[in-house]
C-alpha cells in the first residue's frame, strides 16, 4: 500500500477511535447549543455562546500540547493573534471570503508553531515558558509598529462574519469546536499523545528506546498552533473586529488558567471548565464592579484546591464511570 | 553622555527588581510570576500610604510611606507563600500558574479600586543638575546610589549574616542544608520576603518616576524573567551585569530609534540569547 494511503487510513482509524471515547456529556453541551442555536433568538445569549464555543477551542488547543507534554506556553496569543489577524487583512484586502480564510490563517498560525517548536525544542521549564511570553510580546510589538497594516491600538474592524445572523455563526463556530476537539482527540490518543506524555516523565528513556521525540514535539507546536489559529480566525469572523486584545499576554495568562484549572492531558477538562467559566463570568454581570475580582478570585480558589486540575482531581479517579461520561474514554 | 547616565539609572532598578527573582529561584526552585506585582504594589502602596495614612505631608510622611510600602509588600509575599504556593512548592508549574493568577488578581483588584488610569506620588527630591553637561532630574540621579547601597546591603547579609548564610546553604544544596539543621521552608519564606522587599523598593522609587498602572505588573515581569535568564537563572552577579546590559541597550535604541524599536530590539537579544545560549551568560547556580 502506498505511503498517502497508509496515513490516510491510519488518520481515519484514529478519528473513528476518537468518536467512540468520546465524552457524553460534550456531545451533549455540543446538542444543547446547537439546540439553543436553533431555537432561541435572544441576541445576548448566542453572543455568550460563541464566546464561549471560543474559549473552549483556546484552551483544548493549548491542552494538546502543553497538557500532554507538561511544558507551559504562556503564549497562545502569538497563534491567536496571528491567525486573527491573517484571516482580517485576507478578508479585508483581499475580500475572501471566511470559507476561505479561516484555513488559510489556521495553517499559517500552524507553519509559525512549526518554527517555534523547532526553536524550543532544546529548551525546557523556565526557559521554554520565557520564550513563549517573547515570542508574543514581540508580535504585539510589530502590531504596534506596523499600525498601517494592523491598525495599531484601533485594531481591523468591518471583517465579515461567517452569516448574517448571529445563529448561524454559533452553528459554524460550535461545529468547528466539535471537528476540533474530535481531530486533538484523535491526536492525542494516537502514538503521537502517548510520546509526548512519556517526554513530560523521562524524555532519555523515550530518546534511549530509539524515538525521534523532536518530531513528536514539533508535530504538537504544529497541531496546537493549528486550532488555536482555528481559534483565532473564529473570533475574527464573530466579533468583526480583531485588536491587539486577540495577542496580549492577558489572554495567554487566561487561557493558561482556564485550561489548568480544567485539568491539563485530558483535552475535554480545560474545555469544560472554559466554557463554566466564561459562562460563569458572565453571569457575574449583575455584580459588574466586582465581576473581574471575583472571577480572578475564582481562579486562584479553584487552581489551589485542584492543583492538578479538576479532571485530575482523586474525585474522579475513584469514579471511572462518572470519568467516562464527562471526559471520554481512556486508553 | 546621556545614554550613559539614564542607563546606569535604569539598570539599577531592573538589577533591583531581577535579583529578587533569582534570589527566589535559586533558593526554592520557583518562578514566582507574580515578582512584578509586587513591584508594582510597591508603588500603590506608597500612593496609598502617602495619600490617606499620612495625607500628604512633608518629606519626612513620603519617607515613611516609602518604609510603610515595602513592609506591606514583604508581607503580602509571605501571605502569598504561605497561602498560596506552599500547597505544591514542588512543581514549578503549579507555583507559575498559581502566581499568574494572583498577578491577574491583584491586576483586576487595582483597576476596581484605583481605576485604569495612572497613579503619581510626589518625588523625594525636586529640580535638576548638571552631570557632564546633561541635564537630569535630581530623582532619576537618586535611583543609582540607592539601588546599588540596596544591592551591597543584600551582600554584605548573605556574606557575613548567619541568616544570609543559610540562604546560601539552601541554594547550594537544599538536602545538605536540611542535614546541618537549616529549615529550607523557613529560609524560602524569608528569601521571598527579601525578594518582595527589593522588588518593592524598586515599586517605590519609580512611582515618581513613570507612570504605575494595574497593568504595569507585565511588562517589569518580563523584565526580571528575561533579565534572570540572560544574566543564567541563579546567578546573583549575572543579573546585576544583565539588568545594566539590557537597560542600555533599551535606552540607546530608544536614542537612535523610536520608543516602540527600543523594546522590539531588548526582546529580539532575549530571544537570540535564549536560542543561542539558554544557560546565561554567566551560568552557575550560585549566590
Amino acid at each position: 500500500m502506498s505511503r498517502p494511503l497508509l496515513i490516510a487510513r491510519r488518520a481515519a482509524a484514529g478519528l473513528l477511535d476518537a468518536i467512540q471515547a468520546l465524552s457524553l456529556v460534550f456531545v451533549i453541551i455540543v446538542a444543547g447549543i446547537v439546540i439553543t442555536a436553533l431555537t432561541s433568538s435572544n441576541f445576548y445569549v448566542l453572543e455568550i455562546l460563541v464566546l464561549a464555543v471560543i474559549y473552549m477551542q483556546f484552551t483544548s488547543s493549548w491542552d494538546v500540547l502543553c497538557g500532554y507534554a507538561n511544558q507551559d506556553n504562556f503564549g497562545i496569543a502569538f497563534f491567536t493573534g496571528i491567525s486573527g489577524y491573517i484571516a482580517a487583512i485576507l478578508n479585508k484586502s483581499l475580500a475572501m471570503s471566511p470559507w476561505l480564510t479561516v484555513p488559510i490563517s489556521a495553517t499559517a498560525a500552524a507553519a509559525a508553531g512549526l518554527v517555534i517548536g523547532w526553536l524550543a525544542l532544546r529548551l525546557r521549564g523556565p526557559y521554554f515558558a520565557l520564550l513563549t511570553i517573547v515570542f508574543a510580546a514581540v508580535l504585539s510589538k510589530l502590531a504596534y509598529i506596523f499600525s498601517h497594516v494592523t491598525g495599531g491600538e484601533e485594531g481591523i474592524s468591518g471583517i465579515a462574519s461567517f452569516s448574517r445572523s448571529v445563529e448561524t455563526d454559533l452553528l459554524v463556530c460550535v461545529a468547528l469546536l466539535f471537528i476540533s476537539v474530535l481531530c486533538m482527540t484523535a491526536f492525542a490518543r494516537s502514538h503521537y499523545g502517548l510520546i509526548l506524555r512519556s517526554t513530560q516523565h523521562n524524555e532519555d528513556a523515550a530518546l534511549a528506546s530509539g524515538i525521534n521525540a523532536a518530531h513528536y514535539k514539533v508535530a504538537g507546536f504544529g497541531v496546537s498552533a493549528f486550532f488555536a489559529g482555528v481559534g483565532g480566525a473564529m473570533f475574527a469572523h464573530t466579533h468583526m473586529q480583531v485588536s491587539p486584545e486577540l495577542m496580549a499576554g492577558s489572554l495567554s495568562v487566561l487561557v493558561v488558567l482556564m485550561a489548568v484549572a480544567g485539568g491539563r492531558g485530558t483535552i475535554l477538562g480545560p474545555v469544560l471548565a472554559a466554557g463554566a467559566l466564561t459562562l460563569f463570568n458572565e453571569w457575574l454581570r449583575i455584580i459588574e464592579i466586582y465581576r473581574p475580582i471575583i472571577f480572578t478570585g475564582t481562579l486562584i480558589v479553584m487552581i489551589y484546591i485542584f492543583p492538578s486540575g479538576i479532571a485530575n482531581a482523586s474525585f474522579f479517579a475513584r469514579a471511572p464511570l462518572l470519568r467516562r461520561l464527562l471526559f471520554g474514554r481512556e486508553a | 553622555m546621556e545614554i550613559l547616565i539614564l542607563g546606569l539609572s535604569r539598570g539599577s532598578v531592573y538589577a533591583l527588581v531581577a535579583v529578587g527573582f533569582v534570589l527566589v529561584f535559586s533558593v526554592g526552585g520557583i518562578l514566582n510570576l507574580a515578582h512584578g506585582t509586587l513591584f508594582m504594589l510597591g508603588a500603590y502602596f506608597t500612593y496609598i500610604y502617602f495619600n490617606f495614612l499620612f495625607g500628604q505631608g512633608g518629606t519626612l510622611a513620603l519617607l515613611a510611606s516609602y518604609v510603610c510600602a515595602i513592609v506591606s509588600v514583604s508581607l503580602v509575599a509571605l501571605l502569598l507563600f504561605f497561602a498560596l504556593f506552599r500547597r505544591k512548592i514542588d512543581s514549578i508549574s503549579y507555583v507559575m500558574v498559581v502566581s499568574l493568577a494572583f498577578a491577574l488578581f491583584v491586576e483586576q483588584f487595582m483597576k476596581v479600586y484605583f481605576g485604569v488610569t495612572s497613579t503619581g506620588v510626589p518625588s523625594l527630591v525636586r529640580g535638576s543638575v548638571d552631570i557632564f553637561g546633561v541635564r537630569v532630574l535630581n530623582k532619576e540621579v537618586l535611583l543609582l546610589p540607592i539601588s546599588l547601597f540596596a544591592l551591597v546591603a543584600l551582600h554584605m547579609f548573605l556574606r557575613h549574616s548567619s541568616a544570609g548564610q543559610s540562604i546560601k546553604a539552601v541554594a547550594q544544596s537544599r538536602e545538605g542544608a536540611i542535614l546541618v539543621g537549616i529549615k529550607p521552608d523557613r529560609v524560602l519564606a524569608m528569601t521571598i520576603a527579601i525578594a518582595a522587599a527589593l522588588a518593592a523598593l524598586a515599586g517605590t522609587l519609580i512611582s515618581s518616576l513613570v507612570t504605575v498602572t494595574p497593568t504595569v505588573w507585565s511588562y517589569w515581569l518580563i523584565k526580571a524573567f528575561a533579565i534572570a535568564i540572560v544574566g543564567g537563572l541563579g546567578s546573583l552577579p549575572g543579573a546585576v551585569v544583565a539588568a545594566f546590559l539590557l537597560s542600555f541597550v533599551e535606552i540607546a535604541t530608544t536614542f537612535t530609534l523610536t520608543d516602540q524599536y527600543g523594546e522590539l530590539v531588548a526582546l529580539m537579544i532575549i530571544v537570540a540569547i535564549l536560542l543561542f545560549r539558554p544557560s546565561g551568560l554567566m551560568s552557575s547556580r550560585q549566590v
